[in-house]
């Protein structure tokens, strides 16, 4: 089984999605501190994966780190962030990444449907209706008279 | 909460602790009325002075009705550092606005009635109205009368602060607590009966909304109108679209942006009595459609509540202010369909009537018996079917 990983400077995935992904082969490492970051701890998260994604707001500080850490390494997984392998946006540069943004990304990556990943939510469900859905009950509905 | 027993007697008891009977008592004791009761048989905040949409304007399209709201106005700018509680009044302004031709007429006459008043008061040009009103459907709008000085004041905020101000000064306030008759001594009416309680009292004041009536027939005196039904509903919070508060006088809906966001307002139901806080579908609807039309923009935003609320509606909805003519000592002031905004006047108006004898010319037109000696008041600048 490939095996990929996810580091993520920003905790942003609840526990039950980590368990679901970990089921995927995928291992998560949230960074904490961005600088300094030891070497050895990407080089042990790296260890014996294909590829790297890289989750981070903005420029990508992380995602060079990684590459530097593992520069001289005999065998390099591939590293990805804000491109992916062929050069294209992956990861947002710009904004505030949200769940919504990443589980899309994160499911093709994985080669599953992005439903595999319940999102996680304390809400119940939205039973208001909006101003244009009430406005077409106008002639549907009697008035009380 | 007060949990001692009723006292057996009071100088003045007003029936309702809404906005209306607690505007009487702060300005009752402003002018240094002592061993004032009122008496609420519902909860705090419960009746229409937590339910309306909290517009202000002093503005209108007749000379009494504007007279008053200029009153009110000058009162409710005072009001935040004589309570010594923050109202939370913001003059952010009122743009009425109108749809067709003779309700654009009516704007410029009643224009005519402001501004020889003194109200600020303009008809905004085309530039002015897409400076200030961006998002509103400039197809739908004829014309838009501006009034800088209206505003709005969260009714949270003012009935906390009459509470305060009125505990503070040893007003008795006491809710869940119904009255059940009115005693007549001859000509005046003399205690207050709460079940077998009997409060003697040398004045009362009935500002029970849409209870008016029923006080009214404790008495046995006649009063003007019925307790009517209205509805109202607010959004979820937005980003800032619509500064002014809006009243539209052709749909006869109003509303405004709260200060986080949410556009609350209302539109008016077929009139007929109606005692009742159920909402009715249809009239959300009505209020949507209306929305939509003239805010495109709020189309997708969802609504977040809608409630109903009751007033006191007069024959000319206009509010019925002083003693009965019928019963002395027996005060009212009822049949109020801007009765938060007016508040403020009438708690002022009636506080001086009482306290002081003086019966203030702009309270006169609102008579009780002016149906049978002046007939009704003439107002079609109110947002009321």
């Amino acid at each position: 089984m490939r095996r990929r990983l996810a580091a993520s400077p920003r905790p942003c995935t609840a526990s039950a999605s980590a368990a679901a992904i970990a089921a995927h082969g995928v291992r998560v490492m949230r960074v904490g501190l961005l600088y300094p970051m030891d070497p050895s701890d990407l080089r042990e998260l790296a260890d014996g994966v294909d590829e790297v994604l890289v989750v981070e707001e903005k420029r990508p500080f992380v995602e060079r780190f990684l590459k530097e850490a593992l520069f001289d390494a005999p065998v390099r997984p591939r590293v990805l962030g804000k491109t992916d392998e062929q050069g294209r946006p992956l990861v947002p540069a710009h904004g505030a990444l949200s769940v919504d943004d990443l589980v899309p990304l994160l499911a093709a990556r994985i080669g599953v449907e992005p439903e595999m990943f319940a999102r996680p939510t304390h809400r119940p469900p939205r039973r208001s209706i909006t101003v244009a859905q009430a406005a077409g009950l106008a002639a549907l509905v009697e008035p009380d008279q | 909460m007060n949990t001692l027993p009723l006292p057996k007697r009071a100088s003045v008891v007003i029936i309702g602790g809404g906005v209306q009977g607690l505007s009487v008592a702060f300005n009752l004791v402003e002018r240094g009325q002592k061993d004032i009761l009122v008496l609420d048989a519902g909860y705090w905040q419960g009746g229409a002075s937590g339910r309306n949409g909290t517009l202000i304007r002093p503005g209108f399209a007749s000379v009494p009705w504007t007279e008053l709201f200029i009153l009110t106005v000058d009162e409710w700018r005072s009001w935040s550092k004589r309570l010594g509680e923050n109202v939370m009044f913001t003059q952010r302004g009122y743009s009425v606005v109108s749809e067709a031709e003779k309700s654009e007429a009516m704007l410029l006459e009643g224009l005519k009635v402001q501004q020889s008043l003194g109200v600020n008061s303009r008809m905004l040009s085309r530039r002015e109205i897409d400076d200030l009103l961006p998002a509103i459907n400039k197809a739908r709008v004829r014309a838009v009368q501006h009034q800088p000085d209206g505003g709005v004041a969260p009714h949270h905020a003012v009935m906390k602060g009459l509470l305060a101000f009125c505990q503070r000064n040893g007003v008795d306030v006491r809710y869940r607590t119904k009255i059940s008759g009115l005693e007549r001594t001859g000509p005046r009416v003399s205690a207050v009966l709460a079940g077998d309680h009997r409060i003697e009292a040398d004045c009362i004041v009935s500002c029970a909304g849409p209870n008016n009536p029923d006080i009214a027939a404790m008495a046995a005196v006649p009063l003007n109108g019925f307790g009517m039904r209205i509805e109202a509903m607010a959004l979820e919070p937005t980003r800032p679209l619509i500064k002014p508060a809006i009243a539209l006088i052709d749909s006869l809906a109003y509303f405004h942006q709260t200060a986080r966001g949410e556009v609350v307002g209302g539109t008016e139901v077929p009139e007929r009595p109606r005692m009742s806080l159920k909402v009715d579908v249809p009239v959300m609807a009505n209020m949507a459609k209306v929305y939509l039309e003239m805010f495109p923009q709020l189309g997708e935003v969802r609504i977040l509540r809608h409630w109903a609320g009751q007033f006191h509606a007069s024959t000319d909805y206009a509010p019925l202010l002083g003693e009965h003519p019928d019963l002395k000592d027996l005060w009212f002031s009822a049949g109020w369909s801007y009765g938060f905004a007016g508040a403020p006047a009438a708690g002022r108006l009636l506080a001086e009537a009482i306290a002081k004898g003086r019966i203030d010319r702009r309270m006169k037109p609102f008579a009780l018996d002016r149906f049978e000696k002046t007939g009704p008041i003439v107002e079609g600048g109110i947002v009321l079917a």
